[in-house]
């Protein structure tokens, strides 16, 4: 302690006598605090110091500046820009998780639609199939009616022309055969009218020879 | 525990307190007042190691000392350590600090926007107010903690020094709320409305001290915690001198220790108080409707 600091306090802590014992001396640098506010003059750390206060205002001030500048500003734009980043993100996962939801339900209602339609579609195939069967069973019995009448006609025209050649065929052999017998028999008048009335009888339709 | 394993550290602890708090019993003369008074008061020397002292320069400018005292020098280191401190935690990739120190000193600054400035300014005012509080919490808890390290002394226990720091808070609250307000509605304000008439002198005298009685409680409360918690640790130190032995402190060496954890809390406890206090202050002056 300098000089100057023991000029400061004049013999107003003057307790503490190394022979006393523990006790008495804490309780008396209590007393001697108290007698020395009133001995005139505060204790040196009470003491009003102009060149502290000034001191203290500049540091303090030019402390808030330069902090201001360095260390607040950047810290806590970053701060801010870490906590929007943070606030971003979570809302961005929110709504990513948000559509995956949609979009899994999209999917799940598609695939439902797709073998909706699937089962409707092989329904109405089916249908198709059935529908396309029984028609073309249809048309062929039809066709089929149609081709034994066709062919049941034919057979009749078949059958008359047959008969009307077979006609034909049966006047010209007789009419051979009558002249051959007329060439060779044609001597009397009797006999002239056995032809007649055997050309009559061939003539006349459904008339048997064997009559004459 | 082993009492020979405790007690060679406990001797060479209390050598190293012994030595550096004070000459202790090779002067006969020394009492415990005097040291005292000598630990806890502003001086124009610095004794950062046992046995050295640097002088302190003083100068006068306008027939005020403002030499660069014990005290004053306590606050340039503290704010060359502040300075040091962001430029080293400052650096940053992307928005993330590099290093660790940058994350402990943003989870400081986080705690003081999010816990103080925030809930006593309201969002939209805050932004404005955060450099002020934080360079408050920083500088004051800074001066807190190096008072705490041997050689070093407490800037934040006088009364000078949480005087100004009141002072400017005063000026700040008060000014804050007429620039917010309007000076006559500020003024008037101060009174709480619905006030009977019978007892609005009484209320309106009380309401206006207040504004004072707030700075100067400010002032006292840092000044008185600080001085206190250093008091009693050097008081435990200073039974040394009381029964003129170094081995009175292997019993008290684990008190002084026990008080010297708690002065850690206190720093911060005190750091935090103010800057609680000062927006709190500024937050009434500024949102008086409430």
């Amino acid at each position: 302690m300098s000089a100057e600091m023991n000029g400061l306090q004049p013999g107003g802590l003057q307790i503490a006598q190394a022979e006393t014992p523990a006790g008495e001396t804490q309780t008396e640098v209590g007393h001697s605090a108290a007698a020395h506010g009133e001995a005139g003059g505060l204790p040196a750390f009470l003491r009003f110091d102009p060149g502290v206060w000034c001191w203290t205002a500049i540091v303090f001030v030019v402390l808030l500046f330069i902090l201001k500048k360095m260390a607040w500003k950047p810290i806590i734009a970053a701060i801010e820009e870490r906590d929007k980043t943070i606030k971003d993100s979570l809302t961005e996962a929110a709504r990513i998780q948000e559509e995956g939801k949609r979009i899994a339900e999209e999917q799940n209602r598609i695939l439902t639609a797709a073998r909706h339609e699937a089962n409707a579609l092989l329904q109405s195939s089916k249908q198709a199939a059935e529908d396309l069967r029984r028609k073309l069973e249809q048309a062929a019995q039809e066709e089929k009616t149609r081709i034994i009448a066709s062919a049941t006609q034919e057979i009749d025209a078949s059958k008359r022309a047959a008969m009307a050649e077979l006609k034909r065929t049966t006047a010209d052999l007789s009419i051979q055969i009558a002249e051959k017998l007329i060439r060779t028999s044609l001597d009397d008048s009797k006999q002239r009218a056995l032809v007649d009335q055997l050309i009559n009888e061939v003539s006349a339709p459904g008339v048997s020879p064997s009559k004459a | 525990m082993q009492p020979k394993k405790f007690l060679s550290p406990c001797f060479a602890l209390t050598a190293i307190l012994g030595l550096a708090c004070g000459p202790g019993p090779a002067r006969a003369e020394e009492n415990l007042g005097d040291f005292l008074t000598h630990h806890i008061s502003n001086s124009y020397e610095w004794h950062p190691l046992p046995g050295v002292v640097i002088p302190l320069p003083h100068w006068h400018i306008f027939g005020i000392d403002m030499g660069i005292s014990q005290h004053v020098l306590m606050m340039l280191i503290a704010g060359g350590l502040l300075i040091l401190l962001f430029a080293l935690g400052g650096r940053r990739k992307g928005n993330a600090p590099t290093s660790k120190l940058g994350h402990a000193l943003e989870a400081l600054v986080i705690y003081i926007r999010d816990e103080v400035v925030e809930p006593n300014l309201g969002k939209k005012e805050s932004p404005k107010w955060l450099p002020f509080f934080l360079t408050i919490f920083f500088f004051f808890l800074t001066l807190n903690l190096i008072s705490l390290i041997p050689g070093f002394t407490a800037a934040t226990g006088n009364v000078n020094f949480t005087a100004t720091m009141a002072l400017i808070v005063f000026l700040v609250y008060n000014l804050a709320g007429m620039a917010h307000n309007g000076p006559v509605h500020y003024i008037v304000n101060v009174v709480p409305k619905g006030v009977p008439l019978f007892v609005l002198p009484i209320i309106a005298l009380i309401e206006f001290m207040g504004l004072f009685t707030k700075a100067v409680a400010l002032c006292i409360r840092l000044f008185a915690n600080m001085t206190a918690g250093h008091i009693l640790i050097l008081s435990l130190t200073g039974l040394i001198i009381v029964f003129k032995s170094y081995y009175v402190a292997i019993g008290f060496l684990p008190m002084t220790l026990f008080i010297y954890l708690i002065e850690v809390l206190v720093a911060f406890l005190q750091a935090y108080i103010f800057t609680l206090l000062s927006a709190l202050f500024v937050g009434m002056a500024i949102h008086q409707e409430h």
